[in-house]
């Protein structure tokens, strides 16, 4: 679950994730927190700003400068709760990264009313929707 | 004459004097006579020799001093598109009514200048006249370089012509009306041309002579640095006080003490001009860091030393508009200081802090300190904001750390409160940009 905000000019500040992990007998539970923590921020730095733009055959991104990670005073507290269990453990190594964008999403849905269908998110349809 | 006759004719006189007045008040006066000595012509100076190459060139072929004269000039920059060959022209120029393009200037018979005589250059250089007669647009500084002796011009085109031709035609201007008209360019210039070669200044001494011609027929620092009158033209009652330029803010170089070059050292201004940078003074970024990479870095020490000789004789003109001074360093935590933007802060830390520190003074290299530079202290973050949108690519040293473009990955939003927050903690009075600032900064710059 993410909870975020969004302003006039459609900037979204995270204030929180919760994630409910079941992956079975989990063999290092420190681990399984630290991968879909890692996930989590991956995921939605994707959602983010993960934009690639291609001109003239080639790709323009070069660097962090034009190609944003989600930097550390962005990240919201992530709570990762890892539900005991008895069942042969499982893979966690990417569940994280596809958990967020659509929690995102949804929780975008929630404040603005505005139904994003693509990605990264388009800042100008968020400003659009809080006005309308 | 009947009465009505007569009074037609005082109204008619009356209209020829008023016109004629009105294009005396707004054309002002020229760029060089604020230094009001009496003035000989070039061959019948003997004091010195303010024109041409310096002295250890004085011997090289007709090419390789062209070659000092183009660069001295700055004619590549202008006539280069990013990425393209050297001298091909296209680099666009976004002015409020559409968009003007610089011509290919390399030999190609077709598509550049091949065509040309000595005479055609000469009209199109001090003149603004085409090839073909048609009038060039004063984006083209042709009211600068027709103070440039006809030798010195001819040395330019024989450079020019020893370069490879390229075949590259400039993508069509996409002026509005009535700026397409180019003809009317031929009444701007019969008011705004000087049309006249530089005359050397009795009164003042042979070093300063070097420096007017270097500073206003070839490097023209006016066409940025002083402000435009009613017809677009340079306004010399403010010479050197200061003007945008491409989007960029282009500083007080007048000799006030407060917000121009009054209070710089002589070896600060050098350094400034010859590498980019001076202590407490800040780089020069945007078009300021080109002219320098690609001109005033190629510049001889004794001809750097003459610019600096003449700067010093520019009347003062205060911008009033700017702070008294330049604020001291920033404290060392970020925890103090002004906080002013929590927004602003975030991208900081994220995107600035590693090269910038808290503080303002660089961590990592003497070129990114903030501390000092008029661009953190312009209430209005002008600069700030651009450098932010294209970042800067300098050459000069060799080894120059550069500053990265964050304009594509950032929003107008977060660079306009980056610029807000940079301002406050950095400068004298934090700005007030928003993102509409922000886009029509994005509008401004040459591409
Ligand atoms: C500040 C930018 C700038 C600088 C510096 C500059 N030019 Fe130009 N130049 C232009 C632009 C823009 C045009 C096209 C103007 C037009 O189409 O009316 C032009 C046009 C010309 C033309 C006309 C070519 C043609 O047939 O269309 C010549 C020749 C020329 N420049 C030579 C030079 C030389 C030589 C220098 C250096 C001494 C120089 N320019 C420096 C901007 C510049
Ligand atoms: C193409 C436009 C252009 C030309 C030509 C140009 N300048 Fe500049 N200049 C600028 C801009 C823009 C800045 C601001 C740069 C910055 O803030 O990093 C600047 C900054 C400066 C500064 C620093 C001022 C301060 O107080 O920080 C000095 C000194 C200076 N220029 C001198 C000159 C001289 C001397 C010439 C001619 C030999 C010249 N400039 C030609 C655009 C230009
Ligand atoms: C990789 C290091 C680096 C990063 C990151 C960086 N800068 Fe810079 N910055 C520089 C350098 C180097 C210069 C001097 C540029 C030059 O020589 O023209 C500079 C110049 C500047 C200047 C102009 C100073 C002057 O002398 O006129 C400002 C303002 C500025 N940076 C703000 C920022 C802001 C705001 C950010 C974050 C969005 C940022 N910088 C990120 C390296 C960096």
């Amino acid at each position: 679950m993410v909870e975020a905000e969004i302003d006039d000019s459609g900037e979204i500040v995270l204030r929180r994730i919760t994630s409910v992990v079941d992956t079975g007998i989990a063999v290092n539970p420190d681990t399984v927190k630290a991968q879909i923590e890692g996930g989590l921020i991956f995921g939605l730095t994707a959602a983010l700003y993960g934009e690639i733009t291609i001109d003239k055959g080639r790709v323009q991104q070069s660097n962090f400068h034009d190609y944003r990670m989600m930097r550390i005073n962005e990240t919201p507290k992530i709570e990762v709760v890892v539900v005991k269990s008895g069942e042969a453990p499982g893979g966690i190594g990417e569940a994280g990264v596809n958990a967020g964008p659509p929690a995102l999403r949804n929780a975008i849905l929630a404040a603005t009313g505005v139904a994003l269908r693509r990605l990264p998110i388009d800042r100008k349809l968020l400003a659009a929707g809080r006005k309308a | 004459m009947s009465g009505k006759m007569r009074i037609l004719a005082s109204l008619v006189m009356i209209a020829i004097v008023a016109v004629a007045l009105g294009i005396w008040i707004i054309r002002g006066p020229g760029p060089l006579d604020f230094a009001g000595g009496t003035k000989v012509a070039l061959a019948d100076y003997r004091a010195g020799k303010p024109a041409g190459v310096p002295a250890k060139l004085e011997k090289a072929s007709l090419v390789e001093r062209g070659e000092y004269l183009a660069k001295a000039a700055d004619c590549m920059v202008c006539h280069t598109k990013p990425g393209e060959k050297e001298y091909s022209g296209g680099l666009g120029f976004k002015l409020p009514f559409g968009t003007l393009y610089s011509t290919n200037i390399t030999p190609d018979k077709d598509t550049g200048i091949g065509n040309y005589s000595d005479q055609d250059f000469l009209d199109a250089v001090q003149r603004g006249k085409r090839h073909d007669g048609a009038r060039l647009y004063p984006a083209m500084p042709y009211t600068s370089y027709t103070y440039m002796t006809d030798e010195d011009v001819l040395a330019v085109k024989a450079y020019l012509f020893s370069l490879p031709a390229v075949r590259a035609k400039p993508p069509e201007n996409t002026l509005s009306f009535p700026f397409n008209q180019r003809w009317a360019m031929m009444f701007w210039s019969a008011v705004f041309n000087p049309d006249t070669r530089f005359t050397p200044d009795t009164s003042k001494s042979p070093e300063w002579n070097r420096g007017a011609y270097l500073t206003e027929a070839l490097a023209h620092c006016g066409e940025c640095h002083t402000p435009r009158n009613l017809g677009f033209a340079l306004d010399n009652r403010k010479k050197f006080a200061g003007a945008i330029t491409a989007g960029w803010r282009a500083f007080n170089i007048s000799s006030d003490k407060a917000t121009g070059l009054g209070n710089w050292r002589d070896e600060d201004l050098i350094s400034y001009l010859s590498l980019g940078h001076a202590p407490g003074h800040g780089s020069a970024s945007g078009p300021m860091g080109e002219a320098v990479d690609h001109s005033f870095s190629q510049f001889a020490p004794e001809d750097i030393s003459s610019i600096v000789a003449y700067l010093r004789s520019v009347p003062p003109v205060p911008s009033p508009d700017l702070p008294a001074g330049t604020a001291p360093v920033a404290p060392a935590s970020h925890k103090d200081g002004v906080t002013a933007d929590a927004r602003g802060k975030k991208v900081f830390a994220g995107a600035c802090v590693s090269c910038h520190g808290w503080s303002g003074a660089s961590p990592v290299s003497p070129m990114a300190t903030l501390t000092g530079t008029w661009a953190v202290n312009d209430p209005a973050a002008i600069n700030v904001a651009q450098i932010v949108l294209s970042g800067t690519r300098r050459h000069t040293p060799d080894d120059a750390l550069s500053m990265p473009a964050f304009g594509n990955a950032y929003t107008d939003d977060e660079i306009a409160a980056v610029a807000n927050y940079v301002t406050a903690r950095f400068g004298t009075k934090g700005s007030k940009l928003t993102a509409k600032d922000v886009a029509e900064l994005r509008e401004q710059t040459a591409e």
